[in-house]
């Protein structure tokens, strides 16, 4: 049989060769000690200290709402209120961080379920309002709820939809507000412990070079960096900034901003913004890699363009979701789509590839 | 006003209404064609090319694109959203127009991959039930725009391709076995606890034929893709277990038990885990398997089930057989490769394209 021959011939004709490697050719340029260094680096300074201000912040709104809870006044509100920025400050810095730990089942949405496009994470919380469901007040119980009933974007809708109503005494939004700050202070904290315990995922990134449970090696977890940094860039334009927009005026909807109901979402932008620069800048990070290969030009790139986005975000005189429905603004929010798009493209054109790290488009699991 | 911000879907009037072409005269084309899902900027296309590489038609897609299914007269093309996605699009292949996209019910999404009957007048679609998290296979009727028919369980969590075997009525369906909520976006919530299979279904009844299971010291590598030549399965798996585990990513079916391809070590390393993309050549007797994770290409003797060859190219996922035997099509980053066991070789790049997961032969 023909057919059967030729393909005969192709199995012998190949020399089994099985020294696989992994490498490309620009990644010759970079060190093996150099993408340790660099991981160990981007992980002491940026991801372990933001992720130990998030236990801390969310630490302390679960103590000043169970305080305010018992005792409610306007300005124990106000104080809660401002407390609960601080959370979000603070988790708005580890949100770029999109691997490691926080991936593991139910991922991310168990600190914040957003983009809830379908509304079913509204729904639900609305019908647990409605129902009063006094299991939502129970710590342990609450942890097997539905992740929209237990996470930020809930405890918002509590504390700023209807706020009056966190005044009366023994009322069960403010219970189950402060029940969603406990989960949340418990969430953090087991967050913060997975990457700082001895055997932690901090650790884990520092000796990814020898292979471990986790990477393959060294470039991975160099990798997984560069994967934040492209796909927080990516989220902050289609998801934070694009889709509440809209294409034309007509069709921007302030409600698909991230925190229109505390009107923080320009702020969830600068915070992501500057984290993702510290990236960069931080001892040891990116810049200090890519001037050792030469590269400094790209860091200097990459770090005026945060510079003229972070500048140009301080200088929006209201809130986003005001802004995004006058059309004198417009011009101003295409800049820093056009901006963002410049910087994802910058990363993923010029430093991924100065460093031998480009991120696969199809390297996805599950797919 | 910048319209070119984010696409804009030139969608057909009713709910899956929809005129194709009667007479494809693309079909005549003699060095063959092929269709792949690939990104543009922000915006996701079907992407149909000949043998040399150059387009013959690009669609829109709504969203990111995952399998493409020729119907059996070679006319039309059904693209399924990437999970957890829910739209299905039927184009047609002689023009490249979209008709308007089908959508999964409420209460369920697509897992990116489908098959048509043997007349083409019906539409089988991998689902997942949301409430349950329960797989389910979809009867649609491909005439109607679509319409859900019946549907029955997939014996499993996770369905993912399916292919409608030589008999014209048992569909293979590989059942991933990994649980996703849509809540919680593509994050796996029951990696302890998975039960991938392989589930041969009467399609006319729902009834489940047979159910294959790996060995049970294997039950984090779940079962994704699958290519059927003749009477044989070849199945591209992806593992869930530690990353310094080595395991062989290929299991071959002939009926009767899934048999794990032995690979050694070193090759099982070096494919890091995951496999995206699977096909046998025109005679059968030759495997490709992408690794995209590991920038890598594998070649398997399907018979035997050993590893006769690889090859590196960067970000590779899409494979589909060539027009001769032993060769292949290969989608990587913006190229078109034509791949042998002795070398790849660059037919086309596609200007500031990245090619998706899954590449299709058209004819």
């Amino acid at each position: 049989m023909k057919i059967l021959r030729v393909a005969g011939t192709i199995f012998t004709l190949v020399a089994l060769t099985l020294t696989v490697t992994n490498r490309s050719a620009s990644a010759d340029l970079v060190s093996q000690a150099q993408y340790v260094n660099l991981v160990q680096a981007l992980t002491k300074e940026t991801a372990l200290p933001l992720h130990r201000q998030l236990a801390v912040q969310s630490a302390r709104l679960g103590d000043v709402l169970s305080g305010f809870c018992a005792a409610p006044t306007i300005q124990g509100q106000a104080e809660v209120n401002l407390h609960f920025h601080a959370m979000m400050d603070a988790w708005q810095q580890v949100e770029p961080f999109r691997f490691g730990p926080v991936m593991s089942a139910p991922g991310p949405s168990r600190f914040q379920f957003w983009p809830d496009k379908r509304g079913t994470g509204q729904r639900q919380l609305r019908q647990a309002l409605k129902d009063q469901d006094q299991s939502l007040l129970d710590s342990a119980s609450l942890a097997t709820k539905s992740v929209a009933l237990r996470d930020l974007q809930a405890l918002e809708v509590l504390l700023f939809v209807e706020p009056e109503a966190l005044q009366a005494e023994g009322n069960f939004r403010c219970a189950y507000a402060s029940a969603i700050a406990d989960h949340q202070r418990t969430e953090a904290a087991l967050l913060y412990d997975a990457w700082s315990k001895p055997d932690g995922f901090a650790t884990e990134l520092g000796k990814a070079a020898g292979g471990t449970a986790v990477f393959f090696d060294e470039r991975e977890a160099a990798g997984a960096y560069v994967n934040a940094l492209v796909s927080t860039l990516e989220v902050i334009r289609l998801q934070k900034l694009d889709r509440p927009m809209g294409l034309t005026l007509a069709e921007a909807r302030p409600t698909r901003f991230e925190n229109w109901r505390s009107e923080r979402s320009a702020r969830n932008i600068q915070l992501n913004l500057t984290v993702l620069k510290r990236l960069f800048t931080d001892k040891g990070g990116f810049s200090a890699l890519l001037t050792k290969v030469g590269k400094q030009d790209d860091a200097a790139a990459v770090e005026a363009l945060f510079d003229k986005l972070l500048d140009n975000l301080n200088a929006l005189n209201r809130p986003l979701e005001t802004l995004v429905q006058e059309a004198p603004a417009r011009p101003a929010l295409e800049t820093l789509l056009a901006d963002l798009r410049a910087l994802q493209a910058l990363i993923q054109d010029n430093v991924a590839i100065d460093l031998g790290l480009v991120p696969g488009f199809n390297a996805t699991d599950g797919d | 006003m910048d319209r070119t911000r984010r696409h804009i879907l030139k969608s057909g009037a009713a709910l899956g209404a929809c005129a194709l072409s009667p007479t494809p005269s693309l079909a005549s084309a003699t060095n063959g064609r092929w269709i792949g899902c690939r990104k543009v900027g922000d915006q996701h296309y079907a992407t149909q090319f000949d043998g040399e590489g150059q387009v013959l038609t690009n669609t829109q897609l709504p969203d990111r694109g995952h399998g493409i299914i020729i119907a059996p007269d070679g006319t039309s093309a059904v693209i399924m959203a990437r999970r957890p996605g829910t739209y299905a699009l039927q184009i047609d292949l002689e023009t490249g127009e979209s008709c308007a996209p089908v959508e999964s019910a409420q209460d369920r999404h697509f897992y990116g991959h489908g098959c048509f009957s043997r007349d083409g007048a019906l539409f089988f679609t991998t689902e997942n039930d949301i409430r349950s998290g329960n797989g389910v296979l979809s009867v649609r009727d491909a005439r109607d725009g679509m319409r859900e028919l019946a549907s029955f369980p997939s014996g499993g969590i996770g369905p993912h391709e399916t292919r409608l075997l030589e008999d014209g009525i048992t569909l293979a369906i590989a059942n991933g076995g990994i649980m996703t909520r849509p809540e919680t976006g593509r994050t796996p919530l029951n990696l302890t606890s998975m039960a991938p299979s392989l589930v041969m279904m009467d399609s006319r009844t729902g009834d489940l034929k047979s159910q294959h299971h790996l060995p049970e010291n294997r039950a984090q590598l779940s079962i994704r893709h699958m290519s059927a030549h003749g009477n044989q399965i070849a199945l591209a798996l992806q593992y869930e277990g530690p990353k310094s585990d080595a395991t062989p990513l290929l299991a071959l079916f002939e009926g009767e038990n899934l048999r794990l391809a032995e690979t050694p070590a070193p090759l099982a390393r070096a494919m890091r885990n995951y496999a995206g993309s699977i096909t046998h050549d025109l005679t059968g007797m030759l495997v490709a398997m992408t690794c995209p994770k590991a920038n890598l290409v594998t070649f398997w003797n399907a018979e035997t089930g050993e590893p006769v060859g690889h090859k590196r190219a960067n970000d590779v996922c899409g494979v589909a057989p060539g027009q001769k035997p032993g060769e292949f099509i290969l989608t990587a980053q913006a190229d078109i490769l034509v791949a042998t066991l002795t070398g790849l070789q660059p037919r086309e790049s596609l200007a500031n394209s990245q090619w998706d997961n899954h590449l299709t032969r058209i004819a």
